[in-house]
């Protein structure tokens, strides 16, 4: 059976790395922003698209040229001086510029944005927080950094690309703490890891389909509603069952649907003896399955990942959430080498975020010793209903870039802003819930050692 | 006997040495305890500062190199193995830093001292 499993990882991480198409995995699309010439980077050109008019256009040094889409990969325009034609090859990432019958290759800029102390700190706090919800939950850490990143001005794509290659070293240390810590079932992770990676191939097909026919605005509005249904249905399920446990005394139940599920024999049936559950093979790969797509689709597939492990399967949720390590890191190693292989990482700001997020992860994973196992389920269900909350804000905004909606500019601002103000918010509410019963765990172990103490000390 | 237990079973051990009436060797479980603790953290001290000096090496090199290292990186193809390596040596590497330094901090996972 070992046998059976590594070699269904090894056959997922193949196919995915030879299919996964490029630009794959969010950032928005892949045309806009600086492109510079192969051969010598400082001949570049810049692509923009009009917001309301959806019209591209190309900016260089001698001027703008209006583009017209002619078919998904492929723009053309006539200039003064001829024809052009643009075309993006999406595996291999360069853009081909055809004109007068000469043709030049063109890569995506990566913009070096200027590293200051403000956001060098910045990126260093957002990775430490982001870390430390990441070890403690499993997921969930990193969904401020690619807007963060954005708003310091890094291209969207090598946003995505730079937190994507932070996330999986950064979910390698989380899984192997927490392995050492007893908490992870490696043979659960590595069968979840090959089936999201899975989900994500076909995560992503269906988020291109979805571009393809609703546009850039009817795609973010179907991730946000998307967001917005798994988030507060999941996360109020978590929540509610959190604060239930709480009540009762904080111990934690199998759930009458795990207990269905653990009992339906079918081949192959396999135990999982760290979890301590014994379940069909055919339950765990839908959970995977549904963890990758998320992942591709929405970027949150630990929201739905740890907490069917939990509810479904009947994993305890400290074993739930360490295991999700093990699939974030499949995940992050094979998106990460597709970025890379793209070459739109910019190392400089991984290894920043990484500083903060090691040193995170480590005290999140350390925390979970502390804690009983249902605060990580406060924690989870917290955050998932106020980033629910942080795209419902959003919804308007894509509503109105399809015209089914009228605000103004500056309403859209306002809306946008608190969307990703919540969104911090939710992220350092969890990190303060974390510390807080770390405190607490630290405190009660402090004084039960000092009660031995003085109870030997007052004998003497 | 002492080599093999966690901090808790020490505690509990030497409550049930001096329950049993056998003060001095519950003191001495207790006092050799705390003065193992006082040198570990030390130890660690050292080491978290080793492996952060090695961990702002790596990174120095890189921000000093920046525009050579940010060429390399993103060629793209078969270059994507430069990142790929480059963050599994630095998280070993700062990841060894962050373990000793929260050693040093006190912040052990539960059971342990």
């Amino acid at each position: 059976m070992k046998r059976l499993i590594w070699m269904i990882a090894a056959i997922a991480m193949l196919v995915s790395l030879t299919s996964i198409p490029a630009f794959a995995g969010g950032g928005g699309d892949p045309f806009l922003g600086e492109w510079a010439l192969t051969t010598d980077k400082t001949q570049s050109f810049e692509i923009h698209k009009d917001k309301k008019t959806g019209v591209y256009s190309l900016k260089d040094a001698s001027g703008e040229l209006a583009l017209q889409k002619k078919d998904k990969h492929t723009f053309v325009a006539s200039g003064p001086d001829g024809d052009m034609v643009l075309s993006l090859d999406t595996s291999s990432g360069t853009l081909t510029v055809e004109k007068n019958g000469t043709a030049l290759a063109y890569r995506k800029a990566i913009r070096i944005i200027n590293l200051t102390p403000f956001n060098f700190t910045f990126l260093f706090l957002v990775g430490l927080i982001g870390g430390l919800v990441s070890g403690f939950i499993g997921s969930g850490g990193a969904f401020v950094l690619t807007p963060g990143m954005m708003s310091l001005g890094v291209d969207g794509l090598v946003a995505v690309a730079s937190n994507m290659c932070h996330k999986f070293p950064k979910a390698m240390v989380g899984a192997y703490k927490r392995y050492k810590y007893g908490q992870v079932d490696l043979k659960m992770g590595v069968i979840m890891a090959a089936s999201a990676i899975f989900g994500v191939l076909v995560g992503i097909r269906v988020q291109q389909y979805i571009n393809e026919i609703l546009g850039d605005a009817g795609s973010n509005l179907y991730v946000s509603f998307a967001f917005l249904v798994v988030l507060v249905v999941v996360g109020g399920i978590v929540f509610s069952d959190a604060r239930k446990i709480a009540r009762t005394g904080g111990v934690e139940t199998t759930t009458r649907l795990a207990k269905a599920v653990q009992k339906i024999n079918l081949f192959p049936m396999m135990t999982f003896n760290r979890a301590k559950i014994r379940v069909s093979f055919w339950f765990t790969v839908p959970i995977g399955f549904a963890t990758g797509f998320l992942a591709a689709t929405i970027a949150v597939g630990g929201f739905v990942g740890v907490p069917g492990m939990i509810y479904i399967l009947g994993m305890s949720s400290l074993m739930a959430s360490a295991t999700e390590l093990v699939i974030a890191f499949g995940m992050g190693l094979v998106g990460s080498i597709q970025w890379g292989m793209l070459g739109l990482i910019d190392i400089r700001l991984t290894l920043i975020i990484l500083t903060g997020s090691i040193l995170g992860i480590q005290l999140g994973a350390l925390g979970t010793t502390y804690v009983k196992d249902y605060v990580i389920k406060v924690v989870m269900g917290t955050i998932m209903l106020m980033v629910a909350v942080s795209r419902g804000l959003a919804i308007p905004v894509y509503l109105r870039d399809l015209g089914w909606m009228t605000f103004t500019d500056t309403t859209a601002y306002v809306l946008n802003q608190t969307s990703f103000g919540v969104m911090c918010l939710a992220l350092l509410t969890g990190a303060v819930i974390i510390l807080n019963s770390i405190f607490k765990g630290m405190l009660a172990e402090k004084r039960a050692a000092k009660l031995a103490e003085a109870a030997v000390h007052g004998n003497v | 006997m002492d080599m093999k237990l966690s901090g808790f079973e020490k505690n509990v051990a030497a409550c049930a040495f001096a329950e049993a009436g056998d003060f001095k060797t519950a003191k001495e479980m207790l006092v050799a305890g705390a003065k193992k603790e006082g040198v570990a953290r030390r130890a660690d001290a050292v080491k978290a500062g080793l492996w952060g000096l090695a961990s702002a090496c790596l990174l120095a090199i890189v921000f000093v190199n920046e525009d050579l290292v940010t060429d390399l990186y993103t060629r793209g193809k078969w270059f994507a193995a430069l990142p790929i390596a480059s963050v599994f040596i630095f998280t070993f590497v700062h990841g060894s830093f962050a373990n000793y330094f929260l050693s040093t901090l006190g912040l052990k996972p539960k059971g342990k001292k």
